[in-house]
């Protein structure tokens, strides 16, 4: 990514700002299920193994919608490391929105993540 | 924060009294237990063995080389007490209980560096990695200057794990001196 000082404020900021060019809605105002997306033939560090096992398990946050602050604060559990791709799809608008998070479970620093060419690493939007 | 600075780089988490006090009361725990069976044993937490592979190293005057030259990597202690290296804890343990798991960093030379108890499949409390870090300290496996990291996990106000913090962040030296001998 951009040699810019990256924290956890432009994560936020990347996350909020995604929502707004691609779906035209306010983040804060939708809800969202987060589903990990493991690649078995990748190698994986601790730090990946608990993201996956703890963090993103089925006992912690299994297909529940929950909302913008707590996906914010589970996607990133291992700041300054961050989830490597993270892809948002609209999963269906009722009176709600509701968004499907799916989150690659390998999370590395900045500067070793990808640029998604979209101004808004490590998010994509679909 | 509360804790002076001294503490502070000295590895003690801001406020952390408290935490060191019962980490004391689970090592006494499990020194109990080995007393009574031998050792104590970590479980797998989950039914799987993962995909993984293990490095070849050396180990001699305190010094980890692994064979590959690759210097971060999971790492679990056996059943038989044993060392091993490599990607995938619950591989490297055939999915069997551990005595220990985590990651380590060797630096120039094979020296360990830097540990941690991060673990999806083992999840070490911080009790079980201090019991855990004095034995591979008796063994050579890390020094006084090794790094430690020990992690827990929080929650947010909706009730989900949310956080890995770390508890402890500094050298085995100040870890050894507040665990009750």
């Amino acid at each position: 990514m951009n040699k810019i000082k990256y924290d956890k404020t432009v994560f936020v900021n990347n996350f909020k700002n995604i929502m707004l060019s691609y779906f035209d809605i306010n983040s804060e105002t939708a809800s969202y299920r987060i589903h990990p997306n493991y690649d078995a033939s990748k190698g994986e560090t601790g730090e990946d193994s608990v993201f996956r096992m703890v963090i993103l398990s089925d006992e912690n946050i299994g297909n529940k919608k929950i909302s913008f602050e707590d996906a914010v604060e589970i996607l990133t559990a291992f700041e300054p490391h961050y989830p490597t791709k993270i892809t948002i799809t609209k999963a269906s608008e009722d009176e709600e929105p509701v968004f499907n998070i799916s989150c690659s479970t390998r999370v590395r620093k900045p500067s070793a993540i990808a640029d998604m060419g979209n101004g808004y690493s490590p998010f994509t939007a679909k | 924060m509360t804790g002076s600075s001294s503490e502070v780089s000295k590895g003690v988490a801001p406020g952390s009294q408290g935490s060191i006090e019962q980490m004391n009361a689970e090592i006494q725990a499990i020194a109990n237990e080995e007393n009574l069976n031998g050792r104590h044993l970590i479980k797998n937490k989950y039914n799987d063995v993962q995909l993984g592979k293990e490095f070849s190293f050396t180990h001699k005057n305190g010094r980890i080389i692994t064979k590959n030259g690759i210097r971060s990597a999971n790492f679990i202690i056996d059943n038989s007490g044993n060392l091993h290296i490599g990607n995938g804890h619950s591989y490297l343990a055939h999915g069997q209980a551990v005595q220990a798991a985590g990651t380590i960093k060797l630096g120039h030379g094979g020296v360990p560096r830097r540990i941690t108890n991060l673990s999806g499949h083992y999840q070490p409390s911080a009790g079980e990695m201090t019991r855990y870090l004095g034995k591979m300290h008796k063994k050579g496996l890390i020094n006084d200057n090794t790094w430690v990291d020990i992690y827990a996990f929080d929650k947010s106000k909706s009730g989900y794990i949310t956080k890995v913090k770390s508890t402890y962040s500094g050298p085995y030296k100040y870890l050894k001196r507040r665990i009750k001998k």
